[in-house]
């Protein structure tokens, strides 16, 4: 222990130590304990070192029942219980708006609550404020007036009322009690007004009080520059090492000021720098050289991530984005217990394109699931099903208790003891706990469990400040109480504390080494929402001028250096905010020269690993077929294999399935099976050209309105509750596409036959069999068959042609059908039905879609030449699927422009090798 | 001498306000640095004067600047260079103002407002939080899709809500969209992205009241458009042409041709608007005046009609203006809006209000917005305050001095924000200006609603009243100080003749405005080249490329290569990469390009999804494992179990060595990853794992710093150690681009590649623009079109039109997408110059061209190149000197080359060292044995409830518990104390009673009082410290005291009640099982420090009973 703070362990048990800072509070027991321990004592009187709020805390237990008296300030409310109160008050004005609301409740919330606080704590006076006349001031006074007369009125006192009353105590001659005989002031940089103000009163009530800063004599001080952020941290985290390497006893403070924004950046750098094989779990549960003092928000940490995702469902409506998180979630026991049920549900979800649902449906959905694999063999199982039901039911359980709260009372809401309760017993459910399923809770995971309970009881406290709330405000409140709270734990001690500028302030080490000296340091303080500055002006408040401003930057700088023999200070050139711009170091050390570090630019040399060569291979041969018959994949093989034979390869000896992201709304494919399935049912009505022809206008929109209309009432579109609700306002739509569509039809020129809709057909080709549906195939009464297939978006007819066959599904059913029918099809097309541009695509003989035309003479002759290549290039395909080739080759960049195996074939680093081959060519 | 002097001198004079039209390379910035000086010499405070830029490198750059030339003079150093002397001189005098006011601006430099307008607006509102609306400082983000997104899908969510008031009025809209969710969702997401432009309109009143104001706009245009034509033609040929148009519709009755309007036009009748769209049918044929006309326009061979029609074509031959007035007129809609435009207008109206206002929603949930929402509430707090001099009192400082940079790129709501920050300023009392320095023919920026029309507004602001309250001079510069003369030369001559002959605020067009030049070169500045195909433009790209950088002389110059869009480079990167050229270039290489971001990406996915089969069979088809495909079918070819389950109960006996120990190294790595997977942050976990795959060896051109970034951009998209949503992830990754590229030594390259739009205000030796003849992407329809017209009175009007059907959009939004295209053109020929004048000594300019089908000349561009804006004065430059390619046979398959690790590869950790960390004193909480889940019970039990309150009352009351007399207030303070801790409001009355109990006991158990006296040496809540087995443990005692025996007493308060039986008994028994051991724990301790005997106690006031006894060592 450093001779500046022996003292501290023969500190009287009357006597405390103030210090501005928890961390600093921490640091001083620490060395307070390592004192008797290196003297030889093992057990000792602990001195009281407290922070200010701890101290403050104090004086409300003694003085309570004189500001009881003199105020009728009964209890004394936390910051979060405060922090509700000023949302109430802000709130309800924001009610009297009619034009735009308060776009930012929850952080003016917290900005209020500065504003109060520093009135308070500067002893600035309403009234001066109010006769500005400016309407922001005149705001917040008039929420300070509402909020004041609140706690009036319910006998509450906040922290910054508190000492205001206990100086009005003072004021009045009633004697104030103090918790201590002295107390001893170590680094405060300043103190406010009413501080001060308390400490008067304290010195003249007789007891002793000492104020001081640790100074140590300067050994060494460098001033040194960086070209990035990243290096400055590296080299300081690498100077930090090599102090401590040397000297196992040497301590050394990491000052970093911006550490909260950039915490896991340092995290990550300091365990390469360390320990650069440990993995970060371990980083997180084992002590080690350093620590940092900042913890994480809880909200930052998985298993509290987890659990307010799993309440977000006591809202009923989620999503299979939400729900796959919650599914694969390894803090949830229940998820865990029926993880490979969950896994594939969670599959099936998305596969089925699901959007959004009600949690009340999640149960069937399941079941749904089910009879899918089941139709696929493959059972699950387990009881997966009946706990997602009782899932339910207590979500529903807990709804009924808000059913009632609503009829008896109006309002849908439970105070917050019971929100408390109904929160743990949801997560209990789904068996949330704080370590992954199946896992023994280590330190770290109990002490967040505990603080986790402990932050359900704070919410549970509102209680004082807050009747009821409903589900919706309930579920926020916590949300934000938990985004609030920083979550650390038990901190070990260690050589090296990496910490915020603050934080650093009064700890002796060594070595401090403080980064970030850019000149965006002091940054400009922020000031006061609804305080301007002009008033800060008469109390002396450090932000009241640019130059008291520096004064106090450079007095907290002067204070963390003079805690070290040895000081470094450095910063980065490159501003990590915007690239492109160069920064010079801080006004702060605007005398000092800063020298770019050579030595870091050397070991960083040294540090980075000499590449190894990398091995060139090709691997284009995959698995061939041993079986030929029972591939699987059925036409779909030969699109694949005509793209990419790759994707062939992939998809249908891997198992690759394509799968995006549902978004809301009915998309592509839904639309295209709506149309499919109208169809089929209107040409099941027609049958003939004939028919459609005999009917006018109105009996066909009638029949098409009879048609969708059955098919609600049917329930034949096969899709989900939400997307059947949308396709019904699109009634319209689809009564005009149809009928756009039979104008086409009627448009043909011969009169034909609808012979077979959707009828399921197998086939083989070269040694692959494959299933297949035809839409529709129509003969003309000339006696010509001709395939259709429905699209409804946009076709090209060029996708059936040349060597390289884009969409081989047509041209494979008209091989297919040819030996069916024992007769050549005429022709195959594709209908687009497509709003504003209905037409056939066709590749056929003349006549039957269209009127001979120099046009359709060049369709014929398309139609007759490739037909001759076609079982040439399929036959081929066939083969080279059946081999295993696995070349990547998409017929052009487009081709990849949807896949979703760009990862997989490497198809860039390809691109990159073919470039530089050709070149090679070239040249 | 350089031309503008006198302009430059006046521009620095503090008490008039200006705008200055400043072209490329005069020195702009230098000008505003200097007029900042001079205006922050007159005043009293620094904040007193406010420059807006226009982006952040340009703060940073005149803040750097102005401070120089500050530092310079504190050190009181002189220049040889005049300019910079004058600057320095300057400089002095705003240090003196700095000395007299003890501003310390060198010690506080934040206080020069130089501020983007973003910032500037941020500002305003976080001073004026309620007036604004805003509340306190939200986060602002550059990128709000997801907001968008989310606001978006709520909208849609209206759909499914039967009560919805909005779900009509959206159906209505989503019909005219065919209900495709897809591009309305686009549709929806761009327009609240560019709401600042249109939200305030909609929020000008109820449309439906507007609609006859809004009749009157258009009817305003068609006005001016029918009166420009009467402008453009005599009254006589007008005339004539209706005689003959008068004889076409008369051959062509009934026919129902635009010509019908004629068939019964007398002459001397008044035209109407379908006499004119007649007429241009008449005159045109596919935006171009006619050759001859036939029969089929009504005129027959040969008839004298036909003849002087002729006549009259050939005189109107090469006239531009006409034709562009002409096609005008062929989109020139009727002014009222027919009823199912309206209807679908109302309905827009009503969906977008809504959707705006569901974005808020979001932003409140999120406590994040983007710029454009704090610009709109800085606008809203403006307008809302009472009077202007308040503004000055919220930002504690009156403004008396604003300076605009980059004028021509302001937009409509930057100029309200900028009246109204001007308001008030007619008031001579206190001398204020306004310095607005742009760029007329450098307005680049349309597409941020960028309307460079106002500059043209300002400087006419006598007429224009923009800013009422000020008097503004407009000032030109014309001296070029950055390019060669030559190079000046060649712009004069190219865009004096490509630039619009008139200026036009509707159509944005700018006149050009001729620079000069002191300097003398007798160079030619600009070489022209036409290649056949993509790859011999590559070629001559990559020659002249090199032959530039090879001229370059001194130390800072550089080579630009400037493209409309990235797309442009796609060829030439590659082959600048092989040719060894290092470049820089910001936003270039789309790091979803890269393969080594591929892989990091599908890392990640792998570790957040073990079920994402692609992500997984990529990782061992990839260079860190290095599986071949026959392997991967062997081991996991199964696709109903994950491929790691396969993996973990692989039998690895089937595949060969090599594979055998790739498989085993990634094994053993990603089993430790999937084991941590989820615990801690992915970003973290996946990079550890990355590099413990061997990932920094497989960067593939990639830089180190690149990698860093998609680790960032996991870690700022992960939620709960997982990737929710892939395809945000995917999405946000479209938006990065890869690090500028420095040489070996660490050098900034000597090549620059950048967009035109990115090199605004920079300047190169040598430019080198490629593919002018690309054509830029046509724009999407927008589900409203809007534009800004200025009345006859200076006052803006409102153009609206709604997309309403798809196929044949309305007139009014034919219109205004016509209008539209003209800005893009007037606009196209301004991204040349600004592209051209980044020159200082060369400029190339290169593009593709077919042959023309007449013979080896060039065919003409098309429409929306940038060569189509100079070819009129350049055609004869370009031409096929080049020979045609020879057909070099490439490679057409893919090359099939992969690298991956070797076999035997093994990551080189760097040196561990075994850390002997101190003993630690600060132990770990331990986990209790039974590790059993913590008991959530919230409603406190009123026992806990009332031992709390007990505890502190005693605590923190000393001696005074005897004699405290329980009154109201104490009552009081005991429930409200109660209820805080949550005891039940029905139950409060039972626990109140029992501490009143305790206390009346306390206080009549006499025996017991000697516990509450006040001793020399006593303390509550006292703690003892020692060290457990290697950790410190600290142990809080309700009581200790040292009575007048010399005993020191440990005492522990217990609140335990007992209603039947024994009751002393009863607290026998609770302190031998319960307490006791406690007790001696304490005893034992305190008799390490302390040698006086000493006596344990536990009180219980509620059973009246007290247990003491004597602390024995040996115990």
């Amino acid at each position: 222990m450093s001779a500046t703070y022996e003292w501290l362990s023969e500190l009287d048990p009357k006597y405390a130590a103030l210090v501005p800072t928890r961390s600093l509070a921490n640091d001083l027991s620490e060395r307070v304990a390592r004192q008797f321990l290196d003297a030889g004592q093992t057990v000792w009187l602990s001195p009281t070192i407290i922070v200010w709020s701890d101290y403050l805390r104090l004086l409300w237990q003694l003085n309570r029942s004189a500001i009881a008296n003199a105020f009728g300030s009964h209890s004394l409310i936390s910051s979060q219980q405060a922090s509700l109160l000023w949302t109430q008050v802000i709130e309800v004005s924001r009610r009297k708006e009619t034009e735009l609301s308060l776009l930012n409740v929850q952080q003016t919330t917290r900005a209020v609550q500065r504003s109060w606080k520093l009135l308070h704590d500067w002893q600035i006076s309403a009234k001066v404020l109010a006769q500005d006349h400016v309407a922001d001031t005149e705001q917040f006074l008039a929420w300070a007036n509402a909020y004041q007369a609140i706690l009036d009125k319910r006998g509450l006192v906040d922290e910054q009322l508190l000492l205001s009353r206990l100086l009005e105590l003072g004021r009045e001659n009633i004697e104030v009690e103090h918790p201590f005989n002295g107390v001893h002031l170590l680094s405060f940089d300043i103190l406010n007004a009413a501080q001060k103000q308390y400490f008067e009163i304290f010195i003249n009530a007789g007891l002793d009080y000492q104020s001081s800063q640790p100074q140590r004599p300067t050994k060494s001080e460098r001033c040194l520059e960086y070209a990035q952020i990243d290096d400055e941290i590296r080299a300081a985290l690498m100077h930090a090492r090599d102090r401590v390497e040397l000297d196992a006893n040497h301590k050394v403070s990491l000052v970093i000021p911006d550490l909260a924004q950039r915490q896991t950046q340092v995290e990550e750098l300091a365990r390469e720098v360390f320990y650069p094989s440990a993995s970060p779990l371990s980083m997180q549960q084992n002590s080690s050289v350093y620590a940092f003092s900042l913890g994480r928000t809880m909200t930052d940490l998985p298993a509290i991530e987890a659990a307010i995702s799993v309440l977000m469902l006591l809202k009923n409506r989620s999503n299979t984005v939400d729900i796959g998180f919650i599914l694969r979630n390894r803090f949830l026991g229940l998820c865990g217990e029926h993880r490979e049920q969950a896994r594939l549900f969670e599959q099936w979800l998305k596969r089925q394109r699901i959007h959004t649902f009600s949690f009340d449906q999640v149960p069937s959905l399941y079941a749904q699931s089910l009879e899918y694999l089941a139709q696929r063999d493959l059972s699950i199982e387990g009881n997966f099903q009946q706990v997602l039901e009782y899932l339910v039911e207590q979500r529903q359980g807990f709804q009924a208790q808000l059913a009632s709260a609503k009829r008896s009372s109006d309002y849908a809401a439970l105070s917050f003891t019971e929100w408390a309760q109904c929160f743990a017993d949801w997560l209990s459910l789904w068996q949330w706990r704080t370590a992954p399923q199946g896992q023994r809770l280590d330190s770290v995971q109990y002490q967040l469990e505990i603080r986790w309970k402990a932050l359900l009881e704070e919410f549970a406290a509102l209680t004082t400040v807050q009747s009821r709330a409903g589900l919706n405000r309930a579920l926020e409140l916590l949300q934000t109480m938990a985004r609030n709270t920083v979550f650390q734990s038990k901190s070990v001690d260690s050589p090296i504390q990496i910490s915020g500028l603050f934080e650093a302030v009064g700890r002796e080490v060594d070595t401090c080494i403080v980064t970030g000296m850019n000149q965006d340091y002091p940054a400009p303080g922020l000031g006061d929402a609804f305080i301007s500055k002009r008033f800060l002006i008469d109390v002396n408040h450090p932000e009241a001028s640019a130059e008291s401003y520096f004064l106090q930057a450079k007095r907290v700088m002067t204070s963390l250096l003079s805690c070290a023999t040895h000081r470094r200070i450095s910063y980065a050139k490159a501003s990590d905010k915007n690239a492109e711009n160069s920064l010079q170091a801080s006004a702060l050390f605007r005398s000092a020269s800063f020298v770019t570090d050579s030595n870091f630019d050397e070991l960083s040399k040294s540090l980075t690993p000499s590449l190894v060569p990398l091995e060139q291979y090709r691997d284009t041969q995959g698995t061939p077929w041993l079986e030929p018959g029972r591939a699987k994949g059925g036409s779909k093989i030969f699109e694949n294999q005509s793209n990419c034979a790759f994707k062939a390869f992939a998809t249908h000896q891997l198992g690759f399935l394509s799968e995006d992201e549902t978004e809301f709304g009915l998309d592509g494919l839904d639309r295209g099976n709506v149309v499919h399935l109208l169809l089929d049912k209107l040409w099941e009505r027609l049958q003939t050209k004939a028919v459609l022809s005999e009917m006018n206008e109105s009996a066909r929109r009638e029949l098409i309105s009879e048609l969708i209309e059955q098919c609600f009432e049917q329930s034949a579109f096969k899709l989900n509750s939400d997307k059947l609700s949308l396709l019904k306002h699109e009634k319209r739509r689809l009564l005009t596409l149809l009928f756009d569509w039979l104008l086409q039809e009627d448009k043909r020129p011969n009169n034909f036959s609808v012979i077979e809709r959707e009828e399921p057909r197998e086939a083989e080709l070269a040694g692959i069999r494959y299933k297949y549906i035809i839409d529709r195939l129509d003969i003309t009464d000339d006696g010509r068959t001709v395939i259709i297939d429905y699209k409804t978006g946009a076709v090209n007819r060029k996708d059936w042609t040349g060597e390289r066959i884009r969409n081989p599904q047509m041209p494979l059913y008209a091989l297919a059908l040819d030996k069916v029918k024992n007769k050549s099809v005429s022709g195959i097309a594709f209908a687009q039905v497509k709003a504003l541009d209905p037409k056939y695509i066709e590749l056929s003989e003349q006549d039957i879609f269209r009127k001979p035309s120099r046009y359709s003479a060049g369709y014929e002759a398309d139609w007759v030449e490739n037909r001759k290549s076609w079982p040439e290039i399929f036959e081929q395909l066939a083969k080279d699927f059946l081999a295993g080739e696995a070349c990547v080759n998409p017929i052009d960049e487009n081709t990849c422009q949807y896949c979703d195996l760009q990862s997989m074939c490497r198809v860039s680093q390809l691109r990159d090798a073919s470039k530089l081959e050709n070149d090679e060519a070239v040249s | 001498m350089i031309g503008d002097l006198d302009a430059r001198r006046t521009a620095l004079d503090p008490q008039r306000s200006f705008i200055v039209q400043a072209p490329a390379g005069s020195g702009k910035t230098g000008l505003l640095v200097y007029r900042m000086l001079t205006l922050l010499a007159t005043v009293e405070k620094p904040q007193q004067v406010l420059s807006i830029t226009f982006t952040r490198k340009a703060t940073s750059e005149m803040r750097e600047r102005l401070l120089e030339l500050i530092v310079f003079a504190e050190r009181g150093e002189r220049s040889e260079d005049s300019f910079e002397q004058q600057g320095i001189e300057l400089a002095a005098k705003v240090l003196e103002q700095d000395r007299k006011h003890n501003w310390c601006l060198l010690d506080a430099p934040h206080q020069l407002q130089i501020l983007t307008i973003d910032a500037f607006c941020a500002k305003l509102t976080a001073s004026m939080p309620w007036l604004s609306r805003l509340g306190d400082r939200p986060r602002t983000t550059d990128n709000a899709e997801l907001h968008y997104a989310a606001a978006v899908e709520q909208l849609f969510n209206e759909l499914l809500d039967d009560q919805s008031s909005i779900a009509p009025y959206l159906t209505t809209v989503m019909s005219e969209l065919d209900f495709n969710y897809s591009k309305a969702r686009q549709l929806f997401t761009s327009m609240l992205a560019k709401r600042d432009q249109w939200l305030r309109h909609l929020l000008q009143g109820d449309l439906s009241s507007l609609r006859s104001e809004l009749e009157q706009a258009w009817q305003n245009v068609i006005s001016d458009q029918l009166d420009l034509m009467t402008d453009l033609l005599s009254e006589d040929t007008l005339g004539e042409l209706c005689d003959l148009a008068s004889y076409a519709a008369g051959n062509l009755l009934g026919s129902g041709t635009l010509l019908s309007a004629f068939e019964q036009y007398q002459a001397g009748d008044t035209l109407n608007a379908d006499h004119w769209h007649g007429l241009a049918h008449m005159l045109l044929t596919s935006g171009k005046l006619r050759k001859t006309v036939t029969k089929n326009l009504g005129f027959i061979a040969k008839s004298p009609e036909t003849i002087r029609m002729r006549e009259l074509l050939a005189l109107f031959e090469g006239d531009i203006v006409l034709a562009g007035a002409l096609c005008d007129i062929q989109v020139l809609p009727e002014s009222k809006f027919d009823d199912a435009d309206w209807q679908q207008m109302l309905a827009l109206e009503k969906v977008l209000k809504s959707l705006a206002a569901l974005l808020q929603l979001k932003f409140r949930s999120s406590g994040e917005c983007d710029h454009s929402e704090v610009t709109q509430r800085a606008n809203l707090a403006l307008r809302e305050l009472e009077n202007p001099t308040d503004l000055g009192l919220r930002m504690d400082a009156h403004l008396h001095h604003i300076l605009v940079d980059e004028f021509q790129d302001t937009s409509h709501g930057q100029i309200d924000l900028l009246k109204k920050l001007t308001a008030g300023w007619d008031d001579h009392s206190a001398n204020k200006t306004l310095f607005l320095v742009g760029d007329p023919m450098q307005s680049i920026y349309r597409f941020r609603e960028a309307d460079v029309s106002l500059f043209l507004q300002v400087t006419d602001n006598l007429n224009t009243q923009i800013f009422p309250d000020v008097e503004i001079e407009a000032l030109r510069l014309t001296e070029n100080f950055r390019s060669n003369k030559s190079l000046v030369d060649w712009f004069n001559q190219t865009f004096e003749r490509s630039f619009p002959a008139k200026d036009n605020v509707l159509s944005g067009a700018i006149r050009y405005a001729p620079a000069s030049c002191s300097k003398n070169d007798d160079e030619n500045p600009c070489q022209y080249f036409l290649a056949h195909d993509k790859d011999q433009e590559a070629e001559l790209l990559l020659s002249a490329a090199t032959k530039a950088i090879e001229s370059l002389q001194c130390k800072n110059d550089q080579v630009a290569i400037l493209v409309r869009t990235r797309a442009q480079l796609n060829a030439l990167l590659p082959k600048l990469e092989r040719a060894g050229i290092r470049y820089s270039g910001i936003d270039i290489q789309p790091l979803a390009d890269l393969q080594a971001v591929i892989d990091v990406l599908t890392l990640c996915k792998a570790i957040a999804r073990m079920d994402d089969r692609v992500a997984w069979l990529s990782l061992l088809r990839g260079p860190w494992c290095g599986l071949k495909l026959t392997d991967i079918k062997t081991l996991v070819g199964r696709q109903d179990a994950t491929v790691w389950s396969q993996l973990c109960a692989a039998n690895l006996n089937e595949i060969d060595q090599d594979s055998r120990m790739r498989l085993e190294r990634f094994v053993r790595v990603m089993s430790a990853s999937v084991e941590q997977r989820q615990q801690v942050a992915l970003s973290s976990l996946a990079k550890w794992t990355w590099f413990g795959l061997g990932g920094e060896h497989t960067l593939f051109g990639a830089s180190k710093r690149d990698i860093e970034t998609v680790f960032a951009l996991v870690a700022e998209l992960e939620r709960g150690a997982d990737l929710p949503s892939l395809r945000e992830l995917d999405k946000a990754l479209q938006g990065l681009y890869a690090q500028p590229q420095t040489e070996a030594d660490g050098s900034e390259p000597k090549l620059v590649v950048s967009t035109m739009h990115k090199s605004k205000g920079l300047q190169y030796h040598t430019v080198i623009l490629p593919s002018l003849n690309s054509a830029s992407r046509s724009a999407d329809k927008e589900v409203l079109m809007w534009a800004e017209a200025q009345n006859s009175n200076g006052g803006s009007e409102l153009l609206l039109a709604p997309f309403t059907d798809q196929s044949s959009d309305s007139l009014h939004y034919q219109y205004l997408r016509h209008l539209d295209a003209k800005r893009s053109l007037n606009e196209a020929v301004r991204l040349m110059y600004v592209a051209t004048t980044r020159a200082e000594k060369k400029l190339v300019l290169i593009a593709r061209a077919k042959p023309a089908k007449s013979g080896d000349f060039p065919s003409a561009p098309s429409k929306g190149t940038l060569l189509n804006t100079v070819w009129d004065v350049l055609e004869r430059h370009f031409d096929y000197s080049l020979e045609a390619p020879e057909n070099v046979q490439l490679q057409s398959d893919l090359s099939q080359t992969l690298l991956r690790l070797s076999s035997d590869f093994e990551v080189d950790y760097a040196q561990e060292v075994n850390w002997q960390v101190s003993q630690q004193l600060n132990s770990a909480l331990k986990v209790p044995d039974d590790d059993a889940q913590i008991e959530y019970q919230w409603a406190t039990e009123v026992a806990t409830g009332v031992g709390i309150v007990l505890h502190d009352w005693l605590q923190f009351n000393g001696s005074r518990v005897l004699d405290i007399r329980i009154d109201d207030s104490l009552q009081k303070q005991w429930r409200a104390e109660l209820s805080s801790l949550r005891v039940p409001n029905t139950m409060l009355n039972y626990a109140l009673n029992r501490l009143s109990t305790a206390v009346e006991n306390i206080q009549s158990q006499t025996e017991a009082h000697f516990l509450f006296h006040d001793y020399p040496e006593s303390n509550n809540e006292f703690t003892l410290s020692t060290l457990e087995n290697g950790a410190v443990n600290n142990y809080r005692l309700d009581r200790t005291f040292v009575d007048h025996q010399g005993v020191r007493w440990i005492v522990d308060y217990k609140s335990t009640a007992h209603d039947q039986g024994d009751v002393a008994e009863f607290a026998a028994e609770q302190v031998r099982s319960r307490h006791k051991a406690q007790l001696e724990k304490y005893g034992f301790l305190f008799s390490q420090v302390d040698a006086r005997p000493i006596k344990l106690a536990v009180y219980f006031p509620l059973l009246k009973q007290l247990i003491a006894w004597p602390y024995a060592a040996s115990a």
